[in-house]
């Protein structure tokens, strides 16, 4: 697995003495060995990598820089639309159907010098947490191949852990970044709603999803963050405002910073996670940061809403996939059957609960009870929040309850499924930043994460934490 | 029937001279070729996002203005 950082990777590159193309061979060749096991894509775009690639050795080769992300490789989640190469958000419902255009993240790494080796694997529509309900099969953890890699962005998590590319992108709408990255020991972070813009993005809720990266380390990820970041015309809930540089506020320490510890956090994470959680709190008590008591009542109704509000969106948002215009068809007799035999033949189970779920919150008679409520609580939340951040510059939960879990574990227990995104879902519907850092190992030695969270804007405190938990654990 | 009072509501529509579409950034062009002032958005592919016109918005906040009516705020959420 690659240790150098991405810069240093990056900088040999510009300067001639790496070239984009051996790079890409040696990600190339880590595919072929363990690709077959894992499972991480959907498709390795092997052809389009070497172009890329090349384009960046011919770049340096006449005087010209390729960028700060030069011959760094990346692998992008399944959801992000990408020219001339299928994208298939794991579903059948999407079979055949390539974008003829790139999402603005695809755009800023390509113009950055990336190079992209693949789309990763997913839970179908990002609807899940261990990517087992992807269409194309479940990708297992390279730490445990027994394990889940966590979802729903697990396809990019195990391609980072795996050493498959440098970095990768994720979507996040209630912990599909943060949750993998725990399980599978790397790096990853779901920014402020509108910190990077979704266009090209495949819409599962709307008011919740959000892209982000993951790195081996918090440096790599702030360094694609600066990349992909900024206000985007063609996404108008981007923020149009300017960003410090996330690289340049790992500069500073965290002497004098206030932690966060909530003390009425919804129970249910295992002893060894809850003990990594404390050894988090013990460095950066060590490194010169205060830990403070913060309530966050209204978190244990995180869940609850989010399972109204992110099903309602995804029904309006997934009536498209009908087979009149792109991917799949299932011819019927007249019009309506058609609709139906295509969305019956081409939505997964979990996909279908989803749109039944958001749809009956959303019918007349129940919208107020259900819908209505779930907005004022997800209100509450937003306000808890801004309470704690009076008292702190950050809040440290764990990622996720337990370490990865075994394949097939809770597959047929929806619920269950849901609950293992309890820390991670109410920072989603508060539209805050929120990073996974690997902290140490729990139970059979596998890796817990440890969640740092902080406010609207404030990636740069978020960073900080970040990093300063890293150097704890060098 | 002396004892029904007469209410009527206009709904006046307005074909507005801006140089792209309400929602994307396709040309605003009518008596063109069907299926060429289009684009990802106006496709509805997925992915793709609207971006309202300002101008649109302009010009209506205009004719609000100029009919003496009060100019609601107003947020898109997602």
């Amino acid at each position: 697995m690659s240790v150098s950082s991405i810069a240093s990777v990056a900088e040999s590159v510009r300067s001639g003495s790496v070239s984009a193309a051996n790079l890409l061979d040696e990600h190339l060749g880590r595919i072929a060995a363990r690709e077959d096991e894992i499972h991480a894509f959907n498709l390795v775009t092997t052809e389009t990598a070497r172009e890329q690639a090349a384009a960046v050795d011919t770049a340096v080769a006449r005087g010209d820089d390729p960028g700060p992300l030069a011959g760094v490789t990346v692998a992008l989640k399944d959801n992000m639309c990408t020219r001339g190469i299928p994208t298939t958000c794991s579903s059948r419902i999407l079979d055949g159907w390539t974008p003829p255009y790139d999402a603005t993240v695809v755009e800023r790494l390509r113009a950055a010098g990336a190079v992209m080796v693949g789309k990763t694997n997913l839970d179908e529509f990002a609807m899940g947490s261990s990517t087992e309900n992807s269409a194309f099969g479940v990708t297992r953890n390279p730490r445990d191949t027994s394990r889940v890699a966590g979802g729903s962005s697990g396809g990019s998590a195990a391609a980072v852990a795996a050493g498959f590319s440098h970095v990768s992108l994720g979507s996040d709408t209630g912990g599909s970044i943060r949750q993998p990255a725990a399980l599978c020991g790397v790096v990853g972070v779901k920014p402020t709603y509108g910190y990077v813009s979704r266009f090209g993005l495949v819409a599962y809720a709307s008011s919740l999803d959000q892209i982000g990266p993951f790195a081996t380390s918090v440096e790599d990820a702030a360094r694609v963050l600066d990349v992909i970041g900024g206000h985007d015309p063609n996404d108008s809930t981007s923020i149009p405002q300017e960003r410090p540089s996330l690289v340049e506020a790992l500069g500073h320490d965290v002497a004098g910073l206030r932690i966060g510890r909530i003390t009425d956090l919804p129970e249910g994470a295992e002893p060894d996670v809850l003990e990594r959680l404390e050894a988090a709190f013990d460095a950066l008590r060590a490194a010169g940061a205060t830990i403070v008591d913060v309530q966050v009542p209204a978190l244990t109704y995180g869940l609850s809403a989010y399972y109204v509000i992110a099903p309602a969106e995804a029904s309006s948002n997934l009536a498209r996939f009908d087979g009149v215009r792109y991917g799949l068809r299932v011819d019927a007799s007249d019009t309506n059957s058609m609709y139906g035999a295509t969305r019956a033949a081409g939505f997964g189970d979990e996909v279908k609960r989803r749109i039944m779920l958001g749809t009956y919150a959303l019918s007349a008679g129940y919208y107020d009870a259900y819908y209505g409520k779930a907005l004022k609580v997800r209100r509450l939340i937003h306000d808890d929040f801004d309470r704690a951040y009076q008292k702190a510059d950050v809040l440290l939960t764990p990622t996720s309850p337990s370490v990865a879990f075994p394949i097939g574990s809770k597959g047929d227990n929806p619920l269950a499924m849901y609950l293992v995104d309890v820390y991670t879902i109410a920072t989603n519907l508060a539209g805050h930043p929120g990073m996974s850092v690997p902290y140490g190992s729990g139970a059979d030695g596998l890796p817990v994460g440890v969640q740092v969270l902080a406010g609207t804007l404030q990636e740069p405190t978020m960073f900080r934490v970040g990093a300063a938990l890293e150097r704890s654990m060098s | 029937m002396s004892d029904w009072e007469l209410v009527v509501g206009l709904e006046v529509h307005v074909e507005l001279a801006t140089a792209t579409k309400l929602f994307s950034a396709s040309p605003n062009r009518f008596g063109d070729e069907p299926n060429t002032n289009i684009d990802p958005v106006t496709l509805g592919l997925p992915g793709a996002l609207p971006v309202l016109n300002g101008h649109a918005v302009e010009l209506a906040m205009r004719i609000g203005l100029a009919l003496n009516c009060t100019v609601q705020p107003c947020t898109f959420h997602r």
